[in-house]
């Protein structure tokens, strides 16, 4: 789909690697000690009042940190819409429910781990920590669910009803996940793949905030030129022609493409679905990011922070080159992300200047 | 940006109908779907009034015949699957039209109910329970078997908004649709009752032990219910190709916050009036051609006075208002879709739903609901309300054909 220009005029994100204090950038990388990729917590008592640093899970505490941040930085705005996509929502509480429940046998339960399981807590607990009575959406479907939500906020953007929206990625990891995804052996494929090009990846949680805007400020780090979601690629179709008709929607060819920063997992199955994008983009720079970010249903918000932050300050963080083509300073990237063959993400973010 | 987003399917399941069809029996003999009789296993059911839908999963899966006998489906995907099947039928789409529409789902509780029991067994032996039942916990999972099932490729996604939640799919097909990404959209909400929500809803003490009493000056909670709610939305221009006849018009919409608490409303009903105004505000309808509002009306404390509120600061002379869900009971992500399904029932057949169980109005604000179905009447535009958990609040503008 072709855009007016989204300005993404705040960013922040707490992840695996050091995002807080963006030292990740200038190779400040963290190694994963635990059996995931565990969210390097910021000091919250900098952030949040006592009550809330008590009260609310590890998923909703640091949503209301990037959020803080990522709105500061974009000198304050209101958001005119707050949006979140989380794919397993706030399990810390939902288990804490969960298990009371089973183990007193449906008597005598606090709500409060009730009241905030529920997947809306954390554009709802943005949206009082800021007092914002606008539009407030949750989206949880798999590896769309940052994806629609950025969509939604492009749409409201697009037909000049507001000015600045605040899309969040959320996503946290609980023993039981750890233990369940690999049951089903999904995003754990640590030692599993050790073939040329594929990619180690664990499991990962984190947040990432942005305040999306149709206006340029002081504070821009990157445009949103287009954005499509297709979650079943067309019979008649194949990615290759689907790049070729997302570039051309643009008026760009191939080779103005800098840098492809694509979602490789570590899984055999998916990972062999890049192949022919990795060669359609052969002349450009391609980047990896989860086996540094994790894998989750939201681990591709964590690309569109490197993407931001690379064009912003116009370097390229060396443990993401999968293939190296001599980008060093980027205008061009191209975000893409699927699951074997399925949930196909595509956004191309430029630096500000184009 | 523009155009009309038309509907031209309807679909739903719930206590009171597994088809459109029961759906409008039910409504005509003011039936309700509240009772003490529970599928559920699960001590609180069986204590308190539900809406149940008295199938079991085996049997909603029979209503689906072609189904992989193997594959686990969570109730919720299943009562999804049954409605938005019924609405695409309705709607008369081929297979080549379906792989290039949308599902926009919407659910609170997922696939919890294959959840609980899967964490039951997991919480004996981590290398228990079934994994299968695991694999359909998310909100996700449903809305992939509804695009299976429809045949639907272009775009997917699920919102989860507690009780708004398929008011909010109404508003992102309707974005979808009006930016010209997609011709046709498949949205609504769907969700199964569950131990997960009922005790859930228990902790918080808004459930009532008697049948609900929505706008009653001596209500004592909410029933709890399960349904879906499927549309089929789609642009004017696609409408016009197909050569096909639009039951009704989405007009308008809005969404707010409360920003108030995460569980109450605030006591001026400020979500719901700014959801109400921006709907009304996009319909382009006077308040005063607004001819019935169907209420969120729980029946709870809190909801039932604000929303009061909210709708005396709106409206001078309030248009016929009720609640429904005396009939259907709350049944939260899917009670946007079905309202609104019910909406559109009312259009085609000039008809206001009784507000079952009203006796006495709220002294604060004094609200009469409409409380035996009125029928002949002509109804051109409603308003669905559809306000949450969260502070999530909207509301739809469903309109005739003009």
């Amino acid at each position: 789909m072709q855009l007016r220009n989204i300005y993404i005029n705040g960013l922040s994100a707490v992840s695996a690697q050091h995002t807080v204090d963006e030292t990740f950038l200038q190779g400040n990388i963290a190694d994963s000690s635990a059996d995931y990729r565990k969210a390097i917590e910021p000091e919250y008592k900098q952030y949040l009042n006592p009550t809330a640093s008590r009260r609310f899970s590890k998923l909703i505490k640091m949503s209301l940190v990037a959020a803080q941040k990522s709105i500061a930085m974009a000198e304050g705005v209101m958001p005119e819409a707050i949006i979140t996509g989380t794919g397993l929502g706030c399990l810390e509480d939902t288990e804490k429910f969960l298990r009371s429940l089973i183990e007193n046998n449906e008597s005598i339960l606090s709500p409060t781990a009730f009241i905030q399981s529920t997947h809306n807590t954390i554009s709802g607990q943005i949206a009082m920590m800021i007092t914002c009575y606008h539009p407030n959406y949750t989206y949880s479907n798999r590896y769309f669910s940052f994806e629609s939500s950025l969509l939604d906020g492009v749409l409201m953007l697009q037909d000049n009803s507001c000015k600045n929206i605040l899309v969040n990625a959320a996503d946290e990891v609980i023993p039981v996940t750890n233990t369940v995804l690999k049951r089903l052996d999904l995003w754990d494929r640590g030692e599993a793949i050790a073939g040329i090009d594929s990619v180690p990846v664990q499991m990962g949680e984190g947040v990432v905030s942005m305040v999306l805007s149709t206006e340029k400020t002081a504070s821009s780090m990157a445009v949103i030129k287009a954005l499509d979601l297709i979650y079943i690629l067309p019979e008649e179709k194949n990615i290759t022609d689907i790049f070729t008709e997302f570039l051309q929607s643009s008026s760009l060819k191939v080779s103005d493409i800098d840098v492809v920063l694509l979602g490789m997992n570590g899984d055999a199955e998916s990972d062999a679905q890049y192949e022919p994008v990795r060669t359609l983009f052969e002349s450009s720079t391609q980047l990896v990011y989860k086996h540094l970010f994790g894998e989750s249903f939201t681990a591709s918000a964590h690309a569109y922070w490197l993407a931001a932050q690379a064009l912003h300050k116009k370097q390229l963080p060396s443990s993401c080159i999968l293939t190296d083509k001599g980008h060093k300073e980027p205008k061009r990237i191209i975000i893409y992300n699927q699951f074997r063959g399925k949930y196909h993400s595509f956004c191309l973010l430029t630096d500000v200047e184009i | 940006m523009s155009g009309k987003v038309l509907i031209t399917g309807i679909g739903s399941v719930s206590s009171i109908g597994l088809s459109i069809q029961e759906l409008t029996d039910s409504i005509m003999r003011s039936a309700t779907g509240v009772s003490h009789t529970s599928r559920l296993d699960s001590i609180l059911a069986r204590t308190l009034p539900t809406a149940q839908i008295q199938l079991s999963d085996q049997e909603l899966k029979d209503l689906l015949p072609g189904l992989p006998a193997e594959q686990v489906y969570s109730r919720t995907a299943l009562l999804g699957m049954i409605a938005s099947k019924e609405a695409v039928t309705m709607a008369g789409l081929t297979v080549k039209e379906l792989q290039a529409a949308a599902v926009v789902h919407s659910t609170s509780a997922g696939g919890m109910d294959k959840g609980e029991l899967f964490y039951a067994d997991y919480l004996t032996d981590p290398s228990k329970g079934d994994i299968n039942y695991a694999r359909t916990h998310d909100c996700g999972d449903s809305a992939e078997q509804i695009a299976a099932l429809l045949h639907i490729q272009r775009y997917i996604t699920s919102i989860s908004t507690a009780c708004s939640s398929a008011a909010n799919a109404m508003i992102h097909a309707a974005r979808l649709i009006k930016s010209g990404m997609c011709d046709v959209v498949i949205a609504g909400g769907s969700d199964a009752i569950c131990k997960f929500t009922v005790n859930g809803f228990n902790s918080l003490m808004i459930l009532s032990d008697e049948f609900c009493q929505p706008f009653d000056k001596n209500r004592k909670g909410l029933n709890l219910g399960e349904a879906a709610g499927y549309f089929v939305l789609e642009s004017e221009a696609s409408v016009a190709r197909r050569g096909v006849k639009p039951l009704a018009v989405l007009s308008g919409y809005g969404n707010a916050c409360d920003a108030y608490h995460q569980t109450a409303s605030s006591p001026n009903g400020e979500g719901a009036y700014l959801a109400m105004t921006q709907a009304i505000k996009v319909s382009g309808v006077a308040p005063e051609e607004i001819d019935y509002i169907n209420a969120h009306g729980t029946g709870t404390q809190n909801n039932d006075l604000s929303e009061s509120v909210a709708l005396k600061r709106i409206f001078d002379a309030l248009p016929p208002v009720s609640s429904t869900k005396a009939m259907t009971g709350h049944t939260l992500a899917a009670a946007g879709g079905i309202e609104a399904v019910m909406s559109v029932l009312a259009i085609q057949n000039g008809w206001i739903f009784p507000n079952k169980n009203f006796k006495e109005p709220i002294e604060e604000t004094g609200i009469i609901p409409v409380t035996e179905l009125q029928t002949n009447k002509k109804i051109r535009h409603i308003l669905s309300n559809s306000f949450g958990f969260g502070g999530n609040n909207s509301s739809l503008l469903i309109s005739a054909c003009s």
